[in-house]
């Protein structure tokens, strides 16, 4: 089973992504220049949003440097141990995971941790902690008049018992993913290969479907560098920005979310609506400060895959690229890219038939010219993702194979 | 120095055949000089098109405001911004947005002959032909002008086509054309010397300036 998301999205002058010259990001497409903001952009957007976290409740993950800190806060809760105890043993176990930074108090890379992970590290410690705590009490015995070899051997005993502890939880750490945002998004450490997870999403740079002008008037722009202008108002039109109607394109691998969170089939239907009601609501966050473009999705579209069926990208839909009215009567931009992605999905589905297929869509209102989608619409964006969910529930009762 | 914004009037068939051709377009414009008192070179830049229709040319003098009323008055131009006089303040470390059509080229020795031919540098990276890329050419320019590119996006053309094969003859349109490899440079630089790049402001940078190559743009960076 795989889900794709497709979503026409019109925005007002901003600049929701912007690269090292702080210009929006663009690309080319169909030979012309296009707004685009970055897939990380958009995972990390969706990710953050309140909408995603509000959904899954403990079922997500934290990035951080710290993760010491709310390990050792499960140790003096869950497992009783003192404070300093705690925050010791903890320090040394991430430490040992991911290096310590001493002189910045932090893990050295960041660690991006569910919390039934840490839930479940805690609990390792402590089944392991007559082991450790007699390691970290012999560093700790050795006065300062010990030898180098004394102290060496003690620090390599205390390093062995965590290697051990981190090997163990390694070894079944994809028993205790209950993140949703890591099996849907994956988790790359480099430190403990062991960790990783291949991520069930694949998310597209969301392009515009219309040429943009990344022009600038280098006429008037000179006032702003002779000596007299010096008001302040050269500030003024400095900020690089556009306005593009965007096409953006997600998969998921419902399959592979699944087995990603142990086979548990109910909690990857919850996190693929999590994930379809962020993308709906989630919005770069890229200098809103000074343009406010917090418009919503003209167009929202689901569509379930079976098993075999190929995933389409949309994104041809827009290679010749899209133009707004250019004289009374002609179609606005967001209509006539509705039109687009109406008529390219009709002439795939010739090529290639539908078998397997199911399309759920909501138009705004005002610029609802679908003809050949017109079988799939339903009454609001809410509905789409109801309609995905109802037509997973028969898979996600099956016990996976 | 004096900069002017003129819009080609779309109607006209001379603006029409101008903004095709470099040479003629420049012969054009050397009008609005003709009351200078001593002769004086002109550097201009056919802008990208925004949307359909207008060709717009940015025009910079040194010591002479041109006068665009002759043209106006033939209906060749739609609309003359300017002249305005400017003398940027700049400043070491000072972050800008520049654009700069180029004429990137080398020369090479050709035996017997006192000024051997130009190579355009067609390649934007390493090449098999040992030749550097139009990238190093910018590079080494903004060196000599007293700046440094921060970052830059190319777009290379040709203001004609290539020639066909030798052996089959020109046509008459072909031989009047004038091959130039250009490419435009946007981006972003820092000042490192404020004098030399005022200087090269004023003279432009590169090669082919008579074509509409070399005036260097500048507008505060983002």
């Amino acid at each position: 089973m795989k889900i794709e998301l497709h979503i026409l999205q019109n925005f007002p002058p901003a600049n929701l992504n912007r690269d090292d010259t702080g210009s929006p990001k663009d690309c080319e497409f169909g030979g012309v220049r296009r707004a685009r903001i970055s897939s990380q952009c958009r995972k990390r957007s969706i990710r953050t949003s309140p909408v995603f976290q509000e959904t899954l409740g403990e079922n997500i993950a934290i990035r951080t440097k710290q993760s010491d800190k709310p390990l050792a806060k499960r140790l003096v809760e869950k497992h009783g141990f003192d404070e300093d105890e705690a925050r010791k043993l903890a320090r040394g176990l991430v430490g040992k995971m991911l290096g310590w930074d001493e002189a910045k108090q932090c893990t050295k890379v960041l660690f991006y941790v569910g919390y039934d992970e840490l839930d479940r590290l805690a609990e390792l410690i402590h089944e392991h902690v007559d082991t450790l705590r007699e390691a970290l009490q012999a560093i700790e015995a050795l006065g300062d008049d010990a030898s180098k070899k004394e102290r060496e051997a003690a620090e390599k005993a205390y390093d062995t018992a965590l290697g051990e502890l981190v090997k163990a939880f390694t070894k079944e750490t994809r028993d205790h993913i209950r993140a949703v945002d890591i099996a849907l998004f994956g988790r790359m450490l480099a430190e403990v290969p062991g960790m990783n997870i291949d991520a069930a999403c694949q998310v597209a740079h969301a392009i515009s479907t219309n040429k943009v002008d990344m022009d600038f008037d280098y006429f008037t722009a000179v006032d702003d560098l002779n000596p007299k202008e010096e008001t302040g108002a050269g500030m003024i039109g400095t900020t690089g920005f556009n306005s593009a109607c965007f096409y953006s394109y997600a998969l998921i691998d419902a399959d592979q979310l699944a087995a990603n969170l142990n086979g548990d089939r109910a909690l990857a239907v919850e996190g693929i609506k999590a994930f379809l009601k962020a993308a709906l609501h989630a919005i770069p966050s890229g200098k809103q400060n000074s343009f406010a473009a917090q418009t919503p999705p003209s167009l929202f579209m689901a569509v379930v895959r079976e098993n075999g069926a190929m995933p389409w990208s949309l994104a041809n839909a827009f290679v010749e690229p899209v133009r707004g009215p250019r004289r009374e009567g002609d179609p606005g931009l967001v209509e006539a890219s509705v039109r687009a992605l109406d008529e390219h999905w009709a002439s795939l589905a010739e090529m290639y038939g539908t078998e397997g297929t199911h399309c759920f869509v909501k138009v705004a209102r005002d610029v609802d010219v679908l003809k050949h989608l017109a079988g799939a619409r339903v009454e609001t964006a809410r509905a789409v993702i109801d309609a995905v969910a109802e037509r997973l529930a028969p898979w996600s009762r099956e016990v996976a194979a | 120095m004096y900069l002017s914004r003129l819009f080609l009037n779309p109607r006209n068939p001379g603006a029409r055949r101008d903004a095709a051709r470099p040479y003629e377009l420049h012969r054009t414009l050397l009008r609005a000089l003709e009351h200078a008192p001593d002769p004086e070179r002109l550097l201009f830049r056919l802008e990208p098109e925004r949307g359909p229709g207008v060709p717009v040319v940015l025009v910079q003098t040194d010591h002479t405001p041109p006068d665009w009323g002759p043209l106006m008055a033939n209906g060749y131009l739609l609309r003359a911004d300017g002249p305005k006089a400017f003398e940027p303040a700049l400043h070491a470390g000072q972050r800008l947005r520049f654009r700069l059509v180029a004429n990137p080229t080398v020369k090479k020795k050709v035996p017997g002959k006192k000024h051997g031919a130009r190579v355009p540098l067609i390649h934007d990276g390493p090449n098999a032909h040992g030749y550097p890329s139009y990238h190093d050419w910018l590079r080494r320019r903004a060196e000599q002008a007293g700046f440094e590119v921060l970052a830059v996006q190319d777009a290379p053309f040709r203001t004609a086509p290539k020639r066909r094969k030798r052996e089959v003859p020109a046509t008459t349109y072909e031989k009047t054309q004038i091959p130039l490899f250009g490419v435009r440079f946007d981006g972003v630089l820092r000042v490192t010397d404020p004098a030399r790049l005022a200087e090269a402001l004023r003279r432009g940078i590169g090669p082919a300036k008579a074509f509409g190559f070399g005036l260097l743009s500048l507008a505060p960076a983002p």
